[in-house]
């Protein structure tokens, strides 16, 4: 029995279907309320002004991993039902600096593209529409990338396996690093903002 | 930032911390033995003996991703295993199982020919801590079907038809199961034709 989330549900079914909504609703206000909908706020973290989205989705991944870590302990949740994506070096590499650009130029990815689409942005709706015609010319272009599509194939890594370490060890470690992370991002926030308040007093 | 959300957030911050300190010191995030034991003695004596199954399709999704931990048992005998196995399976038999080398929050997939085998397999590993052994359902046949010639049909078309072709399977087109659904009487008109064998026992020739 897997609960709270009915992840035995097969791949498409309503019920599958609704949860994935619901989820997505939920991600979407929060992005919304962190204030992620807007491309100023995104290009911040660029500028190094305002990392509001390191600090946002470092939380997001701390706290996902400990409640699948403690789900899992408390035997609601079976992570070996868990979908971990595979890992392939080449493509994620090419497609992590298309991405990287492309968030560089728009403000936007495409998570916060669809909240500022939904509240109204023109230039949200530019990128998710950017991004739907990248999505249309990559899987046009895939049969003649065959090669490059499947490059580097290494399965499902995780950090502990890669690392040799116990996943409860790797857990700390992770969170460690988000705090210490937390820390340098907020010294250079301070670092950063401190002329601007200067000039406006 | 108010007094009263930098509590909150102390808190957060203070209550993050003390549950990764506490997962380094649990180690492993398999269900506790605590929570595995949870009830009376009587009530698991009690309880119905039903083996967790697993489909085919999903066996072949963790043995493509190399899913961590992951045996797959075959309990057929060496015959049939050397005839016919599934990729990564290791031949073992019933008797085996006692001893069998492998730690408790591994995955392990039972399969054989056998309904009443493949209980007693799993609920020999069950009894023994194994609380990820699962048994495939359909066994080898059903391997045979869903991941070496499954009839593709709707959304997830495309995807069981790549997990095929990762284990050199052969996925069909469900048009070649409405051709033949469309056309029932083929089956009968074998049935109908002369024996196939000719007067030494041997397969007669068609078509010559």
């Amino acid at each position: 029995m897997i609960a709270p989330f009915p992840l035995s549900l097969p791949s498409g079914s309503v019920g599958t279907l609704g949860v994935a909504f619901a989820v997505g609703i939920g991600f979407g206000w929060c992005l919304e309320r962190a204030g992620l909908g807007s491309a100023r706020k995104l290009m911040g973290q660029f500028h190094l002004t305002d990392l509001a989205v390191f600090k946002v989705m470092f939380s997001a991944i701390v706290t996902a991993m400990l409640g699948l870590f403690w789900l899992s302990w408390l035997g609601a949740l079976d992570l070996g039902r868990v979908y971990v994506p595979e890992t392939f070096i080449g493509p994620q590499l090419a497609g992590g600096l298309v991405f990287g650009a492309g968030m560089a130029l728009a403000g936007l990815c495409p998570g916060t593209s669809c909240v500022a689409a939904a509240t109204g942005r023109i230039d949200g709706l530019a990128v998710v529409g950017g991004f739907f015609t990248g999505v249309l010319a990559t899987g046009l272009l895939v049969p003649k990338l065959g090669s490059l599509y499947a490059g580097g194939a290494r399965g499902s890594l995780t950090l502990d396996a890669l690392l040799g370490m116990r996943p409860g060890v790797m857990t700390l470690v992770v969170v460690a690093c988000a705090m210490a992370g937390f820390v340098v991002a907020e010294w250079i926030e301070h670092q950063t903002a401190a002329p601007r308040v200067e000039t406006e007093s | 930032m108010s007094a009263s959300l930098r509590d909150v957030r102390r808190a957060l911050v203070a209550g993050g911390l003390m549950l990764a300190v506490l997962a380094a010191v649990v180690g492993s995030p398999a269900p506790s033995t605590r929570v595995a034991s949870s009830g009376s003695e009587d009530a698991r004596r009690l309880a119905p003996v039903v083996p967790a199954n697993l489909g085919a399709l999903q066996l072949a999704a963790w043995i493509r991703e190399g899913s961590r931990e992951l045996r797959v048992l075959d309990l057929r005998g060496d015959s049939a295993y050397e005839a016919r196995h599934i990729p990564s399976a290791e031949p073992i038999q019933l008797s085996q199982l006692d001893t069998l080398a492998s730690s408790v929050d591994a995955t392990l997939v039972l399969y054989s020919d056998d309904d009443v085998r493949d209980i007693q397999a799993w609920a020999n590993l069950a009894a023994r801590g194994h609380r990820r052994a699962y048994v495939l359902s359909g066994g080898m046949s059903s391997w045979m079907e869903e991941v070496m010639e499954p009839m593709l049909h709707g959304d997830s078309a495309d995807y069981v038809a790549a997990l095929s072709r990762y284990f050199g399977g052969a996925p069909r087109a469900a048009r070649a199961r409405e051709e033949r659904v469309s056309r029932p009487d083929t089956k009968e008109a074998e049935e109908r034709a002369p024996a196939t064998t000719d007067a030494f026992g041997e397969p007669a020739r068609r078509g010559c």
